[in-house]
């Protein structure tokens, strides 16, 4: 966060101290290491003066006043340890004794709450105290409120930090006391597990249900979605234990509930902890030497063919959102310099592939144009395909603050999302209809004279032909396809252009469609028609799924970019000297193109880092038929996963994130560093170690020769200008963000505010509207999407093997309570889906975020194996499956009838 | 679903009368306390009566009961009236009346004003504010004004006090002229919106300043402002100005942690003007005759005149206006009549956040300075005589009754430090009447669960936390008023507490 430092001279004891007057006194106070007693303050949160224990005394002010309650100024003389003062804390901590269970202080003596009390040497009487709040079920949380001290942090920070607002104050006077809203059960009053009550609470009333005192903390980033939280492992007897928040510069100190609670994982008894190789028999247990050779000897023998045949090697390295940046940078070294081939890809092929496509084209670099801290700056915020509130929750809970705080939101999403609920306009687009949608926005603003005609003249072109190409898209015109309004296009329309700077932020719902690299064109397309691009609390800013999706990419685990997301064109001679090897001429193939080449016979094999393919690609079908016909596939993994089970011929145990040391990259261009807490588990090891080992034995040891992460992050910088200056020790819990090409450059918030990456001027782009094959006519009447929801994270692969599982582990078909109603189906009762591709079977939830016509399901457990249903449809420019729209229709088990012939 | 961040459920339980205002209640003010003698059955009933009603303004018949019309004998002492100019003889409801009688002049005079000359004119009248803390009000105009975007003035009608009714009835009777007085120190501010907080005890003050709303506004006379009318539903601490912005927005009333001040960030964020009633009456004076007449009138320090509330053990209860300065025995002795059929224990002097005077002291002058200098306090302006027939103890025990159980519960020292007291000191007063009925000793045993005995020392570091530590005035001025008990009364109160 940014921050005004505004350093004053005061005395403190007789000691000086330069603080800043921009912070409360006790913050600062706390910060020089006086040891002043506390009990309602936390840095997070407002002062709200209510445990009276941090007073100290000001020259020439008789009566005591708190510390968290004064802003420091110049010359501020104050005594923080008189024996009045001392009497004063003594007393009131007496006060909150008073009703106090006495056992807890000897079986939990490090709460704050209860160090104070020995520090006082104050014993609670054996008193029993009244009517408390209870509510044992919740997986998570163990709630024990006569230990209540009314300090209402839980209060606050439930309010202020996650918008969830489930703590409340009821009664007043004596009978003052802190309840789950309505005296719910936490999940009934809106609980979203994120653990911050518990995080802030002084005396363990609210604490993380059977978490075991670490031993040690490490300093490290959540490994879950692309925000990029910054967080403290908590480790004891060789295993992490508890998980707590950090003051990141994205997450202020907050965590949600996977990046909080889902760790344990990490030693599941399914952890794969030895090298397998499969034979007639199955999977065998070998050390190493044995598999590392194995894999030399089929590697070599695939090269020496393709050598013979004077062609590249047909073997495809996927890297890993999973996986740092570093060890995805060495995954597209060892297929660059190695194989010497392009065929490397990762997951971000399947998601945000298309975002960084039309932003690399449109304005030259490929990644958010602003950072998270623009929230805070937007007047208008357009949340469009995304739903944060349960996928990025730290910035849905960002954003739901912004709003209180007077932002306004414009949320388009096909279903009723929790952000929706409090936006000023829901454009409830119909699945497939984002084209005509943003189009039909572009059409209004320029119909209406709201573009911004400075910005238009001074840094845009191809105006008027892309303005004659909107014709066909007035809101009136197009509102049947899209299913919104057409006024309601109109008022998101001039709310954009009018109310600036507005914000942008994208998902896969704008992504994962045929039209996907053209749906983010049409965003870009909006923002450089009113201006809201190159500035403060605007831009467009993809929010990326996975920790280190950004990353991946960024470090060339794409054919045509090598790291430092340089295009393989331009850049190919510097890492030609960098690496001293001449690199291949032939292109690589994508992800989707290997497994296309695998059935055509003309891939030989796969060596895939950290990706589940087979469960995670789009028409599960027809990948399984590609991925049978290789003839080595390596899997390399914390899990036995399913591309593994199916299809592997050797698994290689990888180290997890708290297991190595090294760097995400976050949604907005921060480097953030994750650090070893734990010793690997078995021998499982950090992918660097396993491809060095390989490239030694394959003759490439001095490509691989570094001795840290943070040595081939030095190589990394050294190839990738705009890094240049990102050295370790400066990827602090405020990292600049990238570019930042010195070692004294801040780094750089907002994007193209003068220039564009590739020049100072750029193009609209015409974007025609191709509608999707996957049509809901006659079999198929409804549209279905797939996504995550808050408790689970992609293919469960961590989330499931965590206690998160308690909370919700079944994917569910959301139907609207019209269309269950229609076909004569109840609320949990299984049925099947089914496409032109597939068929699956899974349990109905009737939910009122879905229209009629409409079905969404999460994608989660691999057993119901959702993408068994969706389409072969792929992004026209980019390859990427269309994950967010396949025509399906139900039909109930066991009974006569589906929805095609009832609809 | 969205839902409102905070439970309105929750926010209703802060509050004791939320379902309804009072009808037939009996109140449980300490000036109906005072005068429980008189009617033993109706106190009876008060004590018993849930939710209990703090002070319906009637105390001039205590103890009173919720529905009586009946106006207080309204008169002024020494000097020509400030603020009951023009309700001394009857009330002046209706706006042609007011008009009638000129009481529009101090808008109109307002208006030829700029904002500054209305400031300097405050400021140099002297004016403190009469909602108890006595800041001055030109000065609090001033920094509203330079603390700039959207300013709001906020009316505290809540006069939550039991034993004064003043404000009461300068609203009831007067009500046109707090609409104009409202719309004077708007012009001063530059504030275009403005909220009146009134007391849902009140409801006949309610009734008027409605009517008087309506009647400004369809005749279009304050069309420079928009004034909000806002009920109270029973909660003393919303007199607090911190917890009144909360009350107004539709939250829990906690008091505020300051800094922010209301002038700096009040209502909705915005810099704020919070004023009682009388404040923004006696300002409109001010406005119309010029500040040095209202200098003429009082001390130096305490410039103008003050409405006082006598309650019913005074031979001659009423609302009375005097001048600053006047010593507190002729308020007594000479304006009240001194006791009817009783001997005077003491008077409490603002409200039981301050503390309660013995004979003995009589002579301090009714000042701001000389008032602290004794441990009392201006106030609201109540003043409570208490007779020989109440007991210290049981006097203390009612004042942390209310104490506690309106405390709004944030700060420890309010919230846990009241309740401790609040505890200990029935048990004693229920343990003596034991052992005096029925010649027991005081035992351990008789001591209720959950209470431990209260000693001197204990006491005495509870009254140190209650002054020195307490987020707002209430805290520290029950404080007050239980050093005024120490001070004046110890011997009284020994008995109280365990060796």
């Amino acid at each position: 966060m940014l921050s005004t430092v505004n350093p004053v001279k005061i005395e403190v004891d007789g000691q000086l101290f330069v603080v800043d007057a921009s912070r409360p006194l006790l913050s600062e106070l706390l910060a020089a290491g006086i040891d002043l007693p506390h009990l309602c303050h936390d840095e997070r949160l407002k002062p709200i003066g209510a445990c009276r224990l941090c007073v100290v005394e000001l020259e020439g002010v008789d009566r005591p006043r708190s510390a968290c309650e004064i802003a420091p100024a110049e010359g501020l003389r104050i005594r923080t340890k008189t024996t009045r003062l001392e009497a004063l804390r003594r007393t009131n901590l007496s006060l909150l004794a008073r009703n106090y269970p006495p056992q807890v202080l000897d079986q939990e003596p490090n709460h704050p709450f209860h160090r104070l009390l020995t520090r006082y040497q104050i014993q609670p009487p054996s008193t029993v105290s009244g009517d408390v709040y209870c509510d044992e079920s919740h997986p998570l949380l163990r709630i024990a409120m006569d230990r209540c001290i009314h300090c209402f942090r839980c209060v606050q920070i439930c309010r202020d930090l996650q918008g969830a607002d489930v703590w409340q104050v009821w009664a007043r006077g004596p009978e003052t006391r802190v309840v789950a809203r309505s005296h719910q059960s936490l999940l009934e009053a809106g609980c979203v597990s994120c653990g911050a009550c518990s995080d802030t609470c002084p005396t363990g009333a609210i604490a993380d249900r059977n978490e075991q005192v670490a031993e040690a903390w490490t300093d490290s980033t959540c490994v879950y979605c692309g925000v990029g939280c910054q967080l403290k492992v908590g480790t004891r007897d060789r295993r992490v234990v508890s998980i707590r928040p950090a003051a990141g510069a994205v997450n202020h100190g907050h965590l949600c509930v996977k990046g909080r609670y889902g760790f344990a994982f990490n030693h599941s008894p399914e952890r794969i902890t030895k090298p397998l190789i499969r034979d007639a028999e199955g999977w065998r247990e070998v050390g190493w030497d044995v598999v590392l050779d194995e894999l030399t000897a089929r590697l070599k023998s695939i090269m020496d063919r393709s050598s013979t045949a004077n062609r590249s090697v047909p073997l495809g390295m996927l890297g890993s959102s999973r996986a740092t940046n570093e060890e995805n940078y060495y995954i597209q070294k060892f297929a660059r310099v190695v194989l010497r081939n392009h065929h490397v890809d990762c997951c971000a092929r399947v998601c945000h592939q298309p975002t960084a496509a039309a932003m690399k084209t449109m304005l030259g670099t490929g990644a958010a144009t602003n950072g998270f801290d623009d929230i805070e700056l937007a007047r208008t915020l357009v949340i469009a395909g995304c739903n944060p509130a349960e996928n990025h929750p730290i910035v849905g809970a960002r954003i739901r603050q912004a709003v209180r705080r007077g932002a306004r939101l414009i949320v388009i999403d096909p279903r009723r999302t929790e952000l929706a609920e409090i936006a000023d306009l829901h454009l409830a687009v119909q699945m497939g209809g984002n084209i005509p949608l943003l189009n039909a926005m572009a059409f209004a603003i320029v119909e209406e004279g709201l573009e911004d005609q400075k910005f238009i003249a001074q840094r845009v072109d191809e105006f008027e032909t892309w303005r004659q190409s909107l014709s066909s898209f007035a809101p009136e015109r197009v509102a049947s396809y899209c299913g919104v309004e057409a006024e309601q296009i109109r008022e998101a329309a001039r709310l954009y252009a009018s109310e600036k700077p507005a914000m942008c932020l994208h998902g896969l719902g704008i992504t994962e469609h045929l039209q996907g690299t053209e749906g983010v064109m049409a965003l870009v397309n909006l923002a450089l028609l009113t201006g809201n691009l190159g500035m403060p609390g605007a831009g467009i800013n993809p929010l990326r799924g996975q920790n280190n999706v950004q990353g991946a990419a960024h470090m060339g685990c794409e054919p045509k970019t090598l790291p430092g997301g340089q295009s393989l064109d331009l850049a190919r001679s510097t890492f030609e000297s960098a690496w001293g090897v001449s690199l291949s001429s032939e292109s690589g193939l994508d992800l989707l193109q290997m497994v296309d080449a695998a059935q055509r016979r003309e891939l030989a094999g796969i060596w895939s880092v950290g990706y589940d393919i087979f469960l995670t690609l789009a028409n599960a079908d027809q990948v399984a038929r590609s991925l049978q016909e290789l003839e080595l596939v390596v899997v390399q993994d914390l899990f036995m996963n399913e591309t593994a089970k199916g299809f592997a011929h050797l698994f290689l145990p990888a180290a997890s994130v708290f297991e190595k040391d090294g760097t995400f990259m976050n949604s907005d261009r921060r480097i953030q560093r994750i650090r070893a807490a734990l010793e690997p588990l078995g021998e499982a090891r950090p992918d660097t170690w396993i491809i060095a080992k390989v490239a030694q034995r394959l003759g490439f040891g001095e490509h691989f020769a570094h001795n840290s992460a943070e040595a081939i992050w030095d190589e990394i910088r050294q190839v990738w200008p705009a890094g240049a200056g990102l050295s370790y020790d400066r990827l602090t819990l405020d990292a600049p963000p990238w570019p930042c090409p010195t070692s004294d450059h801040p780094g750089t918030r907002v994007l193209h505010s003068e220039r564009f990456a590739h020049g100072t001027r750029t193009n609209f782009r015409v974007i025609p509207w191709v509608p999707s094959p996957e049509t809901t006519m006659g079999e198929f009447p409804f549209r279905l999407s797939t996504g995550r929801h808050l408790y689970q994270f992609n293919a469960g692969t961590m989330t499931q093997r965590t206690r998160l599982v308690q909370l919700q582990s079944e994917d569910c078909l959301e139907i609207s309570q019209g269309d269950a109603a229609r076909l004569g189906i109840s609320d949990g009762e299984r049925v099947h889906v089914v496409s032109r591709h597939g068929r699956i079977e899974l349990p109905v939830r009737l939910s009122t975020r879905v229209r009629h016509g409409e079905l969404f399901t999460s994608f989660h457990d691999p057993a119901l194996f959702v993408n068994r249903v969706t389409s072969p449809v792929r992004d026209r420019m980019v390859n990427a499956p269309e994950y967010k729209l396949t025509a399906v229709r139900i039909e109930r088990i066991g009974k006569a009838g589906s929805s095609s012939r009832q609809a | 679903m969205a839902h409102p961040i905070e439970d309105p459920a929750a926010i209703r339980s802060f509050f004791s009368l939320h379902a309804a205002p009072p009808t037939d209640h009996p109140c449980r003010g300490l000036a109906c306390f005072a005068a429980r003698a008189c009617q033993p059955d109706r106190w009876d009933a008060a004590c018993r009566s849930s939710p209990s009603v703090i002070c319906l303004g009637q105390c001039f018949e205590g103890p009173a009961l919720a529905g009586s019309e009946s106006r207080p004998a309204i008169r002024c002492f020494g000097g020509e009236p400030v603020l009951l100019e023009r309700i001394l003889q009857r009330p002046v409801r209706s706006l042609k009346v007011y008009q009638q009688v000129g009481g529009e002049r101090a808008l109109q005079r307002a208006q030829q004003l700029s904002p500054e000359a209305l400031i300097e004119c405050i400021e140099a009248s002297g004016l403190r504010g009469r909602g108890g803390a006595g800041f001055p009000t030109g000065r609090k105009w001033r920094a509203v004004r330079k603390s700039g975007h959207r300013p709001v003035v906020v009316v505290n009608a809540d006069e939550g006090d039991p034993g004064a009714f003043s404000d009461r009835f300068l609203m009831e009777d007067d009500p046109h002229r707090l609409l104009d007085a409202t719309a004077i120190a708007a012009r001063a501010i530059g504030a275009t919106e403005s909220v009146i907080y009134v007391r849902c005890e009140y409801p006949t003050a309610f009734k008027m300043l409605e009517q008087a709303l309506a009647e400004s506004v369809v005749t279009g006379r304050l069309s420079s402002i928009t004034i909000r009318l806002v009920s109270g539903e029973g909660s003393f601490v919303c007199g607090e100005e911190t917890s009144l912005l909360n009350a107004i927005e539709g939250r829990r009333p906690f008091v505020r942690s300051r800094p922010p001040y209301p002038f700096q960030k009040g209502l909705w964020g915005r810099p704020t003007l919070v004023q009682n009633v009388e404040t923004l009456c006696a300002a409109a004076w001010i406005v119309e005759h010029g500040a040095e007449a209202y200098r003429a009138r009082g001390t130096e320090e305490s410039a103008g005149t003050k409405l006082i509330s006598l309650n019913s053990r005074f031979s001659r209860p009423g609302l009375v206006e005097i001048p600053f300065g006047i010593p507190l025995r002729t308020i007594v002795e000479e304006i009240g009549g001194g006791l009817a059929n009783s001997e005077l224990l003491g008077v409490m002097v603002g409200g039981p956040l301050a503390g309660l005077l013995p004979p003995e002291v009589l002579d301090t002058p009714f000042t701001y300075a000389d008032l602290a200098r004794v441990g009392g306090a201006v106030g609201h302006g109540g003043i409570i005589a208490f007779g020989r027939d109440i007991a210290i103890r049981e006097l203390v025990a009612e004042v942390l009754r209310f104490g506690a159980t309106e405390s709004c519960g944030l700060c420890v020292p309010c919230h846990q430090g009241l309740a401790e007291l609040h505890e200990a000191i029935p048990v004693v007063i229920a343990s003596e009447r034991d052992r005096r009925e029925q010649r027991m000793s005081l035992d351990a045993s008789r001591i209720k669960d959950g209470c431990s005995p209260l000693t001197h020392p204990r006491w005495l570091e509870l009254l140190d936390v209650l002054e020195l530590t307490s987020l707002c005035g209430h805290g520290a001025g029950i404080a007050e008023f239980l050093r005024s008990i120490e001070r004046y009364f110890g011997q009284e109160m020994a008995e109280c507490f365990q060796p």
